[in-house]
């Protein structure tokens, strides 16, 4: 009877290490591991997680910067303290006039796309983590749907939701490539310029917290 | 039978031939001008946002005959009224073309003018309004310029457009306008000398042009291509013409989007994990 009362405390124990040490490292994991990200953000649609303090829903957009208008605009805006922190770098074009953080596990590459466009890749393939932005010349003030046609073949755009980003109006939506599979998109116009931001959707999470650093100069 | 069936075949030959013209054409900025005759034709619109100087107003003209005080476009502070405001038009005397600014109480204008004869050609003018004390105008080259220093006060709340006639609704524009741009900065010689030549504005001073109308559609609006969120200009009159000075650089936006992310791998996710595999 007193070796049953035993052995349930020390296995009760044991459990509880195992949930304790287990917990720890499951929460602990950083960006080079084997990081689970949720599959919804605060930029996109679908099941919103927390909102950080430099994000707003508000009222509906003026002067939109996609083909169809949905009704409200998710603004995000650098935060006040815009500091670099040990783990991130900072890619600054004055180019594209525009400046953001990134986790310094990712390299970076730069592609000239001829007539004034580029794409940057900012990647490490090991850690299945990256993105890229694709910047092109556009004088108009509304994607069209031509020009969207011509960069999303496939045509899908799933819960698009009008945004600012550093006061540049855009949308955010998911798409598909047959390359990348289902992607995360963010598109926004400002000083003459489309910028297309994309990365798969397992990753919009990450992404999110990568844009809220944008920074227009 | 025999010929029917070539026939055939020679009809489907020249169908696929005249598909693939199709498909393969590249597109390319199509590009026309607007005529106005004199009575009453005119664009207006109205900017989202207000801006003050320094700006640059600029259009390509071509005109048969010159005449006194044709307005080619305004920026002003009242609408339908040239009391402060900016303007481009031609002189007061023969072949003469001037920035003229409004001042703000009497709408008392003072004008930099340049002499120059442009019957039958298509020119670029160009305003700059750098103060309440410059202005210069530019016909065709940077050469072709003159500068004048009068000071003039001018509100600044610029907000209100009107292209082939004054604000007040008067010196109605005969001859034809195109590739109509504003800018809220005053424009570098090398930014004149490109408008002059021809590049398109989108690639002049991006960051600034707040206006641009190619004028190259046929539609009763002229969507305004620049970075202000309004300005669109309502077309009355004016006539759309195939007629058109020559543009380069307007379809650079047309470049389509390569996937570069992850190029040399294969993808896989695994419980919502992405997995990476080097090809």
């Amino acid at each position: 009877m007193k070796n049953t009362k035993y052995t349930e405390i020390i296995g009760g124990g044991v459990i509880l290490v195992i949930l304790i040490v287990g917990g720890y490292f499951y929460f602990s994991k950083d960006n080079a591991g084997e990081l689970v990200l949720p599959s919804d953000s605060f930029l996109f649609g679908g099941k919103s997680s927390s909102t950080p303090e430099s994000v707003k829903s508000s009222t509906p957009v003026s002067g939109g910067g996609f083909i169809s208008q949905p009704t409200n605009v998710t603004t995000l805006t650098p935060k006040k303290e815009r500091k670099l922190s040990s783990d991130q770098s900072e890619y600054r074009s004055t180019k594209y006039k525009f400046s953001l953080f990134y986790p310094k596990n990712l390299s970076v590459q730069e592609f000239d796309e001829g007539r004034g466009a580029s794409t940057i890749v900012f990647q490490n393939p090991e850690a299945g983590l990256g993105f890229q932005i694709f910047i092109t010349p556009f004088s108009g003030k509304q994607i069209t749907e031509e020009k969207f046609r011509q960069d999303v073949p496939s045509g899908v755009r799933n819960e698009l939701r009008n945004i600012s980003v550093d006061g540049a109006n855009g949308a955010s939506f998911y798409s598909t490539n047959t390359f990348l599979g289902e992607t995360a998109e963010v598109w926004f116009i400002k000083n003459g310029f489309l910028y297309e931001i994309t990365a798969p959707k397992s990753l919009v999470s990450w992404l999110s917290t990568i844009i809220e650093t944008w920074l227009f100069i | 039978m025999a010929i029917s069936i070539k026939m055939k075949k020679n009809i489907k030959k020249f169908a696929t031939f005249f598909l693939l013209i199709i498909v393969f054409i590249p597109a390319s900025f199509a590009q026309a001008s607007y005529l106005f005759d004199g009575t009453d034709d005119t664009m207006t619109g109205t900017f989202t946002s207000t801006y003050a100087d320094p700006v640059t107003l600029a259009a390509f003209i071509k005109i048969s005959v010159w005449a006194t005080g044709d307005a080619a476009l305004e920026l002003g502070n009242i609408v339908n009224d040239i009391k402060s405001s900016y303007l481009i038009r031609s002189g007061a005397f023969s072949d003469e073309w001037s920035a003229v600014s409004f001042e703000s109480s009497l709408g008392i204008p003072s004008d930099a003018t340049y002499t120059l004869a442009i019957d039958n050609t298509w020119v670029g003018f160009v305003g700059k309004f750098s103060s309440n004390t410059q202005r210069d105008v530019y016909l065709s080259s940077l050469a072709d310029h003159t500068l004048d220093t009068t000071n003039r006060a001018v509100g600044d709340v610029l907000q209100f457009i009107r292209v082939g006639e004054n604000l007040a609704g008067g010196g109605d524009f005969t001859g034809r306008i195109a590739n109509v741009a504003i800018w809220n900065s005053a424009l570098s010689d090398s930014d004149i000398t490109s408008y002059m030549n021809g590049t398109c504005p989108t690639s002049i001073a991006s960051a600034n042009l707040i206006g641009y109308w190619p004028l190259s559609t046929n539609n009763s609006t002229q969507n305004n291509d620049g970075l202000d969120t309004g300005g669109d200009l309502s077309v009355t009159g004016a006539v759309y013409d195939s007629d058109h000075p020559t543009i380069t650089g307007c379809d650079t936006g047309s470049i389509p989007r390569e996937i570069r992310l992850f190029a040399g791998f294969k993808i896989k996710i695994l419980n919502t994990k992405l997995k990476l595999f080097a090809e």
